[in-house]
């Protein structure tokens, strides 16, 4: 049963990917033939992403921050090439301008940051919360040993064993 | 040293402080021994008058376990018996602060014992003039109002005066009746009964024990004296009573007219007080003389004898039970009554033992001992009941069963429990009762039914054969090892001796035993609630002494209203358990605040209502049992926090990556915004 249900979510998974690419592949070709030089910046200014995809990462969340972070990049410096005029001249020229680079593969810096410090600061902030309600507990349950006695810890334990 | 030993050790001089006077006037002196006159366990010392110095009285010290003769001894207080010694006062002295005793004080003989085997026989004479009248004035002042003496034997008769010519019979209320008698006093129906057992008996008996006293003072020595019991019982069935005793002696025919009628073996024929009192005018004629047992017309072989008596049978009998159950089984003993005794009814009763009708249970009628006790009952029914070791005549009972505690007979006690136990002799009684139209008087079916009871209940505190004790011993004092010196004889008396003793050992001896339960039992109604929850607590368990404590709190409300402090330091130690019980330390701590408090009072009932300890026990129980449950879940929690570590990384990696994705489209869409309104606004 569960096989089957894992099977199910890898195709719609699979289909869900296919169609995705489907529509990056149109919108490419359509964006080579209407507007060559933002899809010069935009497929150079993509390379992170592009090699994260290449390396089939499992974490589909995070290379999907990636795309996001890596694109809230190149969207400026493509905004700059259309101030320009939209040529392959300023087109190369902005490549060439290292802040340019900068701002693209900085998005896709933070997103990698993010995805490695992100989840070790929740962490952190679990284990401390978990550390607090466990010292919590303890303090009640010594306050309840010192009101029943010694016996109480046997029974307790006895207690515990039936509830099981 | 056992409890009976301690009872019999000497006594030790009145203590400082305690004068040992009975009743303000009559002061005890127990330096000076009058063993003359002590009878059986009991002690006789002399006693003197504080209101006249001339006056030369003796006092008999009764053993706790000794009976004493309450109808006899009321009577005799009432007024003057003739021809007895006088009961001038009786009642509970104090020699120390431990020792109590019940004193019965009487007027001295002056003259001594009338009777001395060192100077030999008594002149006919001397007892015609002497002797027969004040006894017979006597018995026929007893017989009159239906009381018995009971103790009339060469060694309690004496001279009343210093000229040595008043003679009177010695006391005879200190003992059971007939205790003290010689076995060749006693009449075929009493002689093989227990010492201790022979009952109160009938004026007949009385009348019996002076023929053979006459024997004895005009033979100088005991009739049969180197016989045993057997011996003499068989001899006096055999030849009969007056033949027996009578044998190798040279009578005078007065005599032996006198002795024919006193010594007749049949009750119905034996002269009686009043006759004796003037026989010279109305015997006309020379009485028969008795033969002993009846005879059947033939006889019946058991063990290596024949036997034509049925009481000679039946004391063989009870000899040989397991041979007796044969013959009982063989049907040849129904066989025998029915044809040699002519006694059909009999035959029939017996022969139901044997068979499958009747009244009894399988169970009894597969015991050899209640199969041939009732044979031996029906063949001799005027004779002891026979029970295994138990041998006792009517009315004996009671003091039989109070000799077996004395000695600390655990075989006697044994045999009686099983009597009560079996219902054999409430059997017997109902079935006379019905048969006879009366009622016994000698045990009542009530009685017996309640001993019954107590003996089925035997393991529970306030039952058994302690029980059966005090209910058919009503004036023996409490023989709780607490007790004993103290002469206890009220509930009331015993609350104040327990206090004492309590006060005395700082609360650390315990007043509860089997005797003060079946004591209290006895004299108090409606105790039971307490004691019948006992059976279910372990002795010194805490629950077994909240209830200790309970009944006596009981009995203070009931008896004592005054401050017991003595008892509340022995609720305080008895009560240690029960405060262990309380697991909280809080109630603890507050439940005991609350107990010394009260204790301060000196009443139980306030300790037990401060402390209201069912309800905080259930309280306590129910928190307690809440605790549990919430420290469980606690553990159960801690367990599941300390060990989620993985659990808590693998939900921080999917919360990190949903805050990466939400942080990553936020800045997409703001890139967007932003770059839109720059280069196209």
């Amino acid at each position: 049963m569960a096989k089957e249900a894992r099977k199910t979510a890898e195709i719609d998974s699979s289909t869900g990917k296919n169609i995705a690419l489907f529509w990056v592949m149109v919108l490419s070709g359509l964006g080579l033939v209407f507007a060559p030089p933002t899809m010069l910046i935009l497929i150079v200014g993509m390379i992170p992403s592009l090699v994260a995809i290449l390396l089939k990462t499992e974490r589909t969340g995070t290379l999907a921050a990636m795309l996001a972070f890596n694109l809230a990049g190149i969207i400026p410096v493509i905004g700059i090439l259309w101030e320009r005029g939209q040529n392959f001249q300023e087109a190369f020229k902005l490549l060439s301008d290292v802040y340019m680079w900068l701002a693209m593969f900085g998005g896709a810096g933070i997103a990698v940051f993010l995805a490695w410090a992100v989840p070790i600061v929740v962490f952190a902030a679990y284990e401390l919360q978990a550390k607090a309600n466990i010292a919590k507990l303890e303090k009640q349950r010594g306050k309840l040993v010192e009101e029943w006695g010694g016996q109480f810890v046997t029974d307790v334990k006895e207690y515990s064993q039936v509830g099981r | 040293m056992s409890l009976a030993e301690t009872l019999d050790s000497e006594i030790e001089p009145v203590a400082p402080g305690h004068n040992g006077v009975l009743r303000g006037r009559y002061r005890v002196d127990l330096s000076r021994r009058l063993d003359f006159l002590a009878s059986g366990e009991n002690l006789a010392v002399q006693a003197f008058d504080t209101q006249d110095s001339a006056a030369q009285y003796f006092a008999v010290i009764s053993n706790p376990y000794s009976v004493i003769r309450q109808r006899l001894a009321e009577r005799m207080s009432e007024s003057l018996v003739p021809g007895m010694v006088e009961l001038l006062a009786r009642g509970a002295v104090a020699f120390s602060d431990t020792d109590t005793r019940y004193v019965s004080v009487f007027e001295m003989p002056r003259g001594g014992l009338f009777f001395n085997a060192a100077e030999g026989p008594v002149a006919e004479k001397q007892i015609f003039d002497q002797v027969l009248t004040p006894v017979a004035q006597c018995l026929a002042a007893l017989h009159k109002v239906k009381l018995t003496h009971r103790g009339i034997r060469a060694d309690n008769l004496f001279f009343a005066d210093d000229a040595r010519l008043e003679v009177q019979l010695g006391e005879a209320i200190t003992t059971a009746p007939g205790a003290d008698q010689p076995m060749v006093y006693e009449t075929l129906e009493n002689a093989m009964a227990h010492p201790l057992a022979r009952g109160e008996g009938v004026p007949a008996d009385d009348l019996y024990a002076v023929g053979v006293l006459i024997v004895h003072l005009l033979g100088g020595v005991q009739p049969a004296a180197d016989m045993s019991s057997e011996e003499i019982f068989a001899g006096k069935i055999k030849h009969g009573s007056f033949a027996f005793l009578t044998e190798g002696m040279t009578l005078s025919q007065r005599v032996s007219d006198l002795l024919a009628g006193l010594l007749q073996d049949d009750p119905k024929a034996r002269w009686t007080a009043d006759m004796l009192v003037n026989w010279r005018e109305k015997i006309k004629d020379t009485p028969r003389r008795g033969r002993g047992d009846r005879r059947g017309f033939s006889k019946l072989a058991f063990g290596d004898e024949e036997y034509n008596s049925p009481h000679l049978l039946a004391q063989a009998m009870r000899a040989k039970p397991m041979a007796a159950m044969e013959l009982l089984k063989s049907g040849q003993l129904a066989k025998w009554v029915k044809s040699a005794l002519r006694e059909e009814e009999t035959a029939n009763k017996i022969s139901h033992l044997q068979g499958d009708s009747g009244g009894m249970s399988n169970r009894q009628k597969r015991n050899t001992t209640t199969a041939v006790a009732q044979a031996t009952y029906l063949l001799d029914p005027e004779g002891p009941f026979w029970f295994n070791n138990v041998s006792f005549s009517l009315g004996g009972l009671d003091s039989l069963l109070l000799w077996a505690f004395h000695k600390d007979d655990t075989e006697l006690k044994k045999s009686l429990a099983e009597l009560f136990e079996s219902g054999i002799l409430l059997n017997i009684v109902t079935e006379q009762a019905s048969a006879n139209g009366r009622r016994l008087d000698w045990i009542s079916e009530s009685e017996l039914f309640t001993c019954m009871e107590h003996m089925r209940r035997k393991k529970d505190a306030g039952a058994g054969l302690e029980r059966c004790l005090y209910e058919l011993n009503r004036h023996t004092p409490c023989l709780s090892p607490l007790m004993l010196g103290y002469h206890v004889r009220s509930v009331r008396e015993f609350i104040e001796v327990a206090e004492k003793k309590m006060v005395s050992a700082n609360g650390q001896a315990n007043p509860f035993d089997r005797h003060a339960a079946g004591f209290i039992a006895a004299k108090t109604k409606g105790i039971d609630q307490f004691l019948q929850p006992m059976s279910g607590a372990a002795p010194g368990s805490a629950d077994h002494t909240l209830i200790e404590v309970k009944l006596f709190a009981r009995l203070q409300s009931a008896v004592h209203p005054g401050p017991l402090p003595g008892f509340c330091r022995w609720a305080e130690e008895a009560l240690k358990p029960v405060f262990a019980k309380f697991k909280s330390r809080l109630r603890r701590e507050v439940i005991t605040q609350k107990f010394q408090s009260a204790k301060k009072i000196g009443s139980l009932i306030e300790i037990l209502k401060a402390m209201d300890i069912d309800r905080q026990l259930a309280a306590d129980a129910k928190e307690y049992h809440s605790a549990l449950a919430t420290a469980g879940q606690a553990e159960r929690m801690a367990a599941f926090l300390a060990n989620g570590t993985e659990q808590r990384r693998q939900a921080a990696a999917r919360y990190g990556a949903w805050i990466t994705s939400v942080l990553a489209i936020t800045s997409l869409v703001s890139s967007m915004v932003v770059s839109a309104l720059y280069f196209i606004g």
